[in-house]
């Protein structure tokens, strides 16, 4: 048996140092990416206290990745390869590479900056050029957002970098803005009070912020008012809709007019009154 | 006025909280101010009905009367299932789970190393717990007071409650109901400014509820320290409310504070600044 492999010059490679540099680099790289991955698990356990759930991810899988390319180098080298050689090779091909992958390096950088930031986490709503969404998860790539109608929206980190971006639920508190139009001929003093009424009488409307009264100018139609109201984020939506409610219920209760738009035909200096024919079951 | 006359001026009051029992199929009544609650047990199942009166200012009290199961679309009804076929209900009243923010009826001054003592009114909860268990059936407002916001922008500060009645000076200015509670609460400026007091936010959600003799529930005695080097004041809580003559444990704080526990207590989004 000894013969046969002597013949195959086994024995030989056995003996010679080639094998055991190989059995080194395959030690050195088993250990190393375990100690890669305990150190990077490590390093994420440590900070998860101080950073966000999101952000610990990512230290840990940066981590992991320059500990992992170092692990790399050192098996490498105990192969006996020329780095150097390697590098080279290993540059030109990221050129390459990055030509190709602009954009997602771009989306990349931008992540990155996104999650240092913090505009918004997990779990807000955000207003993306008239898109609205709750953030489901901040990737290297693109942040994902779920739609108020059920649908998953993907956008690239670049361009939330870029673009204008609504943070609805980053503070506690937020103001309802209700448009009213009320007649001409109605005394504002009183529908003021009758709008400051409503709002002490809706628990959700926060006492303080004092709601706000504005005259917002002469419309063609009534008198334009705005109306705006506090109130918890999470009530956002109840009291939009139930002080709209309300407000028309205390106008109708106080016979405060509601106008819809009128128009007045005027046909020159000498209008004559519009002739009307009454027809006995026209229809 | 001292104290004892004040003791003396309160009219005793029924007590609406603790133990009873409700047969199967029975359904019994309580009135708490402006509040109407009956509680019905089916087998295994509890049905806690509740209205509102019609007049909010109501301090009515009726306890446990007996009364047909209500019906109608205004009631709003909740059902329980439970594992025990036990008869046992327990009324518990409690203390908000936010801070109250009470308005003065005039802005009023401290001057310096003086201190004052108000007297506020707070809005009650209800605890409903059923069985030998004692498992929790509701936690919730008597009348459910308004939301408000405490802090110096609207970006930072507390979302409290707001209290719908005015801090008084004098105790026998204070309406006494069935729903609210009162609370003593000292006010000493130790600073060398005066202290312009509009509004005042106070730690409900900290505080004990006490019963006294005469069937009130009040809060322990609560001081409040404006230091001289801080916005902040210190707050101080006794182990009894002050002004009756024995009073008993009802029910505990929501949260307890450490000593030395710091409040923006006369702050919020129109505080004046303090001025010699």
């Amino acid at each position: 048996m000894n013969e046969f492999l002597d013949k195959l010059g086994f024995s030989q490679f056995l003996k010679s140092e080639l094998i055991l540099d190989f059995i080194w680099a395959a030690l050195t790289l088993t250990i190393g990416l375990i100690l890669a991955w305990l150190v990077s698990s490590g390093i994420a356990r440590m900070l998860r206290r101080r950073l966000k759930a999101q952000e610990a991810m990512l230290v840990k899988r940066l981590s992991y990745y320059v500990l992992f390319s170092l692990v790399i180098i050192i098996t490498l080298h105990q192969l006996g390869i020329d780095l150097g050689l390697l590098l080279g090779a290993a540059g030109i091909l990221s050129v390459a590479i990055g030509f190709a992958s602009q954009t997602s390096a771009s989306n990349v950088i931008s992540g990155i900056f996104l999650i240092a930031e913090r505009p918004f986490v997990i779990g807000d709503i955000l207003d993306i050029d008239g898109r609205v969404g709750e953030v489901i998860s901040i990737d290297l790539l693109s942040v994902k957002l779920r739609t108020y109608d059920n649908v998953m929206m993907r956008v690239p980190n670049e361009q939330m970098i870029k673009t204008i971006v609504m943070n609805r639920t980053r503070f506690p508190i937020r103001r309802i803005d209700v448009q009213v139009g009320v007649a001409y001929k109605e005394n504002t003093e009183r529908v003021r009070n009758i709008l400051f009424d409503v709002a002490e009488q809706n628990p959700l409307c926060l006492d303080e912020p004092k709601p706000l009264f504005i005259y917002k100018g002469y419309g063609d139609s009534a008198l334009e008012l705005q109306f705006s109201v506090w109130a918890k984020r999470e009530n956002f939506l109840l009291v939009r809709n139930s002080i709209q409610e309300e407000i028309k219920t205390a106008f109708d209760k106080n016979k405060i007019e509601i106008p819809f738009p009128h128009r007045t035909l005027y046909t020159g200096s000498v209008t004559e009154p519009f002739p009307v024919r009454v027809v006995e079951g026209g229809v | 006025m001292n104290h004892k006359e004040e003791k003396k001026d309160m009219i005793s009051m029924s007590r609406w909280w603790g133990n009873y029992e409700v047969g199967k199929n029975q359904t019994l009544r309580w009135q708490i101010g402006p509040k109407i609650l009956c509680i019905t047990r089916d087998h295994k199942e509890w049905k806690v009905a509740s209205v509102e009166a019609q007049d909010p200012l109501d301090n009515c009290l009726v306890v446990a009367e007996t009364t047909k199961e209500p019906d109608g679309d205004d009631i709003d009804v909740w059902r329980f299932a439970v594992r025990s076929e036990s008869n046992a209900v327990r009324l518990v009243p409690a203390l908000p789970d936010r801070p109250l923010i009470v308005k003065m009826t005039k802005t009023f001054l401290i001057p310096t190393m003086e201190e004052a003592i108000l007297f506020v009114s707070i809005p009650l909860w209800l605890r409903i717990y059923v069985g030998e268990g004692s498992a929790e059936l509701m936690d919730s407002a008597i009348v459910r007071p308004s939301d408000t916001w405490f802090g110096p922008n609207t970006m930072k500060g507390d979302l409290c409650y707001a209290s719908q009645t005015n801090a008084r000076l004098h105790i026998e200015n204070l309406h006494l109901r069935p729903h609210r509670a009162i609370a003593s609460v000292r006010i000493r400026n130790n600073s060398v400014l005066k202290l312009h007091i509009d509004k005042l936010k106070i730690p409900v959600n900290n505080l004990s509820l006490f019963a006294s003799e005469k069937g009130h529930l009040w809060t322990e005695a609560l001081t409040l320290e404006q230091a001289d080097d801080t916005d902040k004041a210190n707050v101080r809580l006794d182990k009894k409310p002050s002004h009756t003559i024995a009073s008993t444990l009802v029910t505990q704080p929501r949260t307890k504070i450490s000593k030395g526990f710091l409040l923006d207590a006369f702050g919020g989004l129109l505080a004046k600044k303090k001025e010699k």
